[in-house]
């Protein structure tokens, strides 16, 4: 039976995690600012979707990053 | 980020249109988003946090695992769940619309987990009420 059929919830636990292990139909992915805590140690079979490198829209840019970019230009302008 | 983009990063982790796609850690929701408004429909999200995966006696591992590439077919925005600058500036003001900031801590419990249904319900019907106020 596929995952799919034994239940459509939206949310798992981690027993249902612990019950899935290794059923090619699933897949684990953590999902993190960065890969510290995955390269820690993670759920057997884990990928890693780091937000900043994998998850980021190429138009994203962070909060402020506009305005110092555009304070860096407006200094060498004066210097 | 780009529908090829994510098209290619769900091949690349092993994910086909029919893969049971669980997401857990820190940004957890942020993924179970992608997937959801960019049409990958079997998503889920774990219920609890990362470290009760440890704490139910359950082994972590460090194995960077590389699973079969995925043939996942390409990928569709879901309107419902996305909205354009233009619809959110339409919102403000807009007594039937809730804007709501989820960067706020409001949402998850001290460990990081998503909080309840009954607490979530008590945050959005607060935020209604906020709403309403003239």
């Amino acid at each position: 039976m596929s995952p799919s059929d034994a239940d459509d919830a939206a949310t798992v636990d981690v027993d249902w995690i612990a019950t899935h292990l290794g059923d090619p139909q699933v897949r684990l992915v953590e999902v993190d600012v960065g890969p510290a805590a995955y390269d820690e140690g993670h759920i057997p079979g884990a990928v890693l979707w780091n937000a900043y490198t994998d998850l980021r829209d190429q138009n994203y840019r962070p909060r402020g990053a506009r305005e110092a970019s555009a304070f860096a230009v407006a200094l060498r302008h004066l210097l | 980020m780009g529908l090829e983009k994510l098209q290619r990063l769900l091949s690349r982790s092993g994910i086909s249109s029919d893969t049971c796609v669980v997401t857990h850690g820190y940004a957890a929701p942020l993924g179970f988003w992608l997937l959801k408004a960019h049409g990958h429909d079997d998503a889920r999200i774990l219920i609890g946090s990362r470290d009760q995966w440890a704490q139910a006696g359950q082994e972590w591992s460090t194995d960077v695992p590389g699973p079969p590439d995925g043939d996942h077919p390409p990928l569709t925005e879901q309107p419902p769940l996305l909205a354009s600058r233009e619809a959110l500036e339409a919102a403000i003001g807009d007594p039937s619309a809730i804007l709501l900031d989820v960067r706020a801590d409001s949402l998850r419990t001290a460990d990081g987990s998503p909080k309840s249904r009954e607490e979530l319900g008590r945050v959005l019907e607060n935020a209604a009420l906020q709403g309403t106020r003239p």
